[in-house]
């Protein structure tokens, strides 16, 4: 699933909604529903590369490179949030398990 | 009846005092204590050629056993293994083998260690250090079973104590002796009901606790306490004229044994009246230091919590917030592309804290692992129902962990993304704030001052009853900022502050954080000042009199924890209606653990509390010279008798020591019987 595009010259990204809306009206919510996309497994996160002359505006440059760049890092890793909060309790989960 | 002291050191080891062994010092010793069997039980080591010496210097005089005293187990208790005198040389090469394994005071040997060296533990006599330091573990004890015959105990309470105890092995008592030139001879040994001093023949008697004693003639009610003193192991009243050596008794007896509670004569009695009432004070209040910290514990942590709000600064961030949210504003129309992205006005996402949910993950857990509630527990809620519980609490924490990571992710990117705009821009950036911080704080700070204004209410806060008399704990408003400084001990000034000590307690506070003297773990005890107080049966605050009479009965008291109690003349700060009816019964329960050794000149603690044994200090002046005689006895025998067997009537001793003799005795019986008719 497409949720970070470049076209025309601006930085675009996906909603909840399903449309894909200009970055810079997202907001940290904007943000959180994409990192459950990027976490989850069950589609692929999918974002366009971005060069030096793909974004215009400035401002959408500064906002895409970044997400860019932190989505790119947490693919690599996409399930660390689930398996560092599944490590807490794990003794005491296989502890009483067994009794 | 034999006498025996299995534990002799001849050897200066690294785990010793330093020591010079004298072959002649322990000739004396054997000899002057008239000992049937002796053991060398060097540390950690044999020395095959000294102690054949020793065998043949004292042959004919007592049996001597080669032994042992072994480091065992984790807690490197001590260990005595005494061996058969036929096969030294056997017992010599297996001791070797543990002088290689403990080159060191520090090392021990494993209990599977010592049985693989002493594979036939039948052949020799075990006896651990049972309540003597350093004592051996219970793993160590466990694994060595029935080898074990006995314990090696370190004072005659804990010998009487495991004498009555049947789920505790026979008690030993030995010297542990060094023998040295010039020394004082101990008179610690142990008697056992035997003719044969074979080691079988010991061992076999040694599991039996009747044939095991402290005396040769009165079993365990007596033991030898001094060279030329028998005493009872339960209660001793010492009577004698004045000079005639009972304090110098005492004070034998203090420095012949460990662990004494020594209560000596005035010790308790107030010299400086002012002077004695402030350190009473201060003493109860350290004893009661615990109920004190219990009480302030809770507002303790919430003044730990409030000492780091600063209200001033929350102030500020909200004055900066609006400001630059208006100037934002105002600049809206001339905004540029960077500073309309909604992420540049975007706040943080406010993390929650997860104390709740694990509180109540902990709570279960807790009710899981209970054993001692067990039963209880699984009377009301099913094992299976915790069970599920704990993994429905743990499976809601871990999504809203991961919810936490996530957002904490998102706050990160946030940041990266408002300084990258920032930089670009000349808008005015939107303070940040955390409202919800602003506002819990200002809820804290306004609890904080109603705890402090209930806290400065005067009130009771704790009472205990002891023996008769009331302790509280009171607490109340300071008096003022010399009431803090000396609550301080410090040299540091309070007035500036003390102003808002009743008016803004949260201010007071902050002026406490500025004074860098004061521990800011400690900043609770400056807001409620905590007295202790003793009152007596009438509820009145306590005389100087009175206070002495709490000091004796908490010293009594304390003596518990010791291994014997000696008391000098308590009639001297006394009367005699206290000491029957307040002190007498405490000091007949503590001699029924331990011995108990007073010396009086009344009859209310000399007769009436009807000790175990007398003792008479006599002193006789011939010629020029004082001649100084112990005598000693049950108080029903109609004579008391000395080391050398010389005796006294008993009834002249009493009388002469406690009533002042038969005449006196006589007049005054004559003279109440007058009043009573």
């Amino acid at each position: 699933m497409k949720c970070l595009k470049i076209e025309n010259g601006k930085g675009l990204f996906l909603r909840d909604n399903g449309s894909m809306e200009q970055i810079d009206k997202m907001t940290k919510d904007d943000v959180l529903y994409l990192l459950n996309i990027a976490t989850s497994s069950d589609e692929p996160f999918e974002m366009d590369p971005i060069g030096e002359q793909d974004v215009l505006n400035e401002a959408h440059k500064i906002i895409y490179r970044s997400l860019y760049s932190k989505f790119s890092e947490l693919l690599e890793n996409r399930t660390r949030f689930a398996e560092e909060s599944a490590s807490t309790y794990k003794d005491a989960i296989e502890k009483y398990q067994a009794n | 009846m034999k006498k025996i002291d299995l534990h002799i050191h001849t050897v200066n080891t690294q785990s010793d005092p330093d020591f010079e062994f004298s072959l002649d010092a322990l000739k004396g010793y054997v000899k002057e204590k008239a000992l049937d069997a002796i053991a060398i039980t060097n540390h950690n080591l044999f020395d095959e050629a000294q102690y054949n010496e020793i065998a043949n210097a004292l042959a004919g005089i007592t049996t001597v056993y080669p032994g042992i005293e072994i480091n065992i187990g984790t807690r490197m208790g001590h260990l005595l293994l005494i061996a058969n005198s036929s096969n030294v040389a056997d017992f010599a090469s297996r001791c070797a083998k543990i002088q290689e394994h403990i080159v060191s005071p520090s090392m021990s040997v494993s209990v599977q260690e010592f049985m693989e060296i002493f594979p036939n533990l039948g052949q020799y006599m075990l006896i651990p250090h049972m309540e003597k330091s350093p004592a051996v573990d219970a793993y160590t004890l466990s694994m060595l079973g029935d080898h074990i015959c006995c314990g090696e105990v370190g004072s005659i309470k804990k010998f009487v104590y495991y004498q009555k105890d049947d789920t505790m092995p026979t008690p030993v008592y030995f010297s542990d002796f060094r023998p040295v030139e010039d020394v004082a001879f101990p008179i610690r040994s142990t008697f056992i009901d035997t003719d044969d001093i074979s080691l079988p023949s010991m061992k076999l008697c040694l599991q039996d606790k009747t044939k095991v004693m402290l005396s040769a003639e009165n079993g365990n009610s007596q033991f030898t306490a001094l060279p030329y003193l028998t005493l009872s192991t339960g209660l001793n009243v010492v009577i004698g004229g004045r000079s005639s050596g009972k304090s110098y008794t005492l004070n034998r007896l203090n420095e012949q044994y460990e662990n004494v509670k020594y209560i000596r004569q005035f010790q308790l009695l107030e010299v400086d009246p002012s002077k004695a009432e402030q350190e009473f004070s201060e003493k109860l209040a350290a004893k009661q230091g615990t109920i004190t910290r219990d009480y302030f514990l809770p507002f303790s942590k919430v003044v730990d919590e409030v000492k780091d709000i600063s209200v001033s600064n929350n102030e500020k961030a909200v004055d900066a917030y609006i400001t630059s949210l208006i100037k934002y504003a105002e600049e809206q129309e001339r905004a540029d592309a960077f500073s309309r992205c909604a992420f540049y006005s975007e706040s943080d996402y406010s993390i929650d804290n997860q104390d709740g949910i694990t509180d109540l993950i902990e709570a279960t857990m807790k009710l899981l692992d209970s054993k001692k509630y067990r039963d209880i527990i699984e009377r009301n809620v099913s094992r299976e129902s915790l069970i599920a519980l704990l993994k429905d609490l743990i499976a809601q924490y871990q999504s809203e962990r991961e919810l936490v990571l996530k957002k904490l992710w998102v706050n990160d990117l946030l940041s990266d993304v408002k300084r990258g705009l920032q930089s670009r821009t000349a808008a005015t950036r939107v303070e940040d704030v955390d409202f919800y911080k602003v506002q819990m704080d200002s809820v804290k700070v306004d609890k904080f001052n109603r705890i402090v204004r209930a806290l400065q209410r005067e009130s009771v806060i704790h009472e205990k009853e002891i023996e008769g008399f009331k302790i509280q704990a009171r607490k109340r408003k300071y008096n003022g900022a010399g009431e803090l400084k000396s609550h301080s001990g410090r040299v540091v000034t309070f007035s500036n502050i003390f102003p808002l000590y009743s008016t803004d307690p949260y201010e007071f506070l902050l002026g406490l954080k500025q004074i860098s003297e004061l521990s800011d773990d400690k900043y609770y005890e400056y807001f409620a000042k905590v007295e202790h107080v003793i009152l007596n049966s009438y509820g009145c605050e306590v005389s100087g009199g009175e206070r002495a009479e709490f000091n004796l009965l908490q010293e009594i008291n304390d003596a518990y924890q010791y291994d014997m109690l000696l008391i000098d003349e308590p009639e001297s700060s006394f009367d005699n209606i206290f000491l029957k009816e307040r002190v007498n019964h405490i000091i007949k329960e503590i001699s029924q653990q331990m011995p108990v050794i007073i010396v009086t000149h009344n009859s209310t603690v000399g007769a009436s509390i009807h000790p175990d044994f007398v003792i008479n200090t006599v002193r006789t002046i011939i010629g020029k010279e004082a001649h100084y005689d112990v005598f000693y006895g049950e108080p029903g025998n109609k004579e008391l008798m000395n080391c050398d067997g010389k005796r006294i009537s008993n009834l002249e001793a009493m009388l002469n020591c406690l009533e002042a003799g038969e005449i006196a005795y006589d007049e005054r019986r004559r003279e109440y019987e007058m009043l009573k008719n």
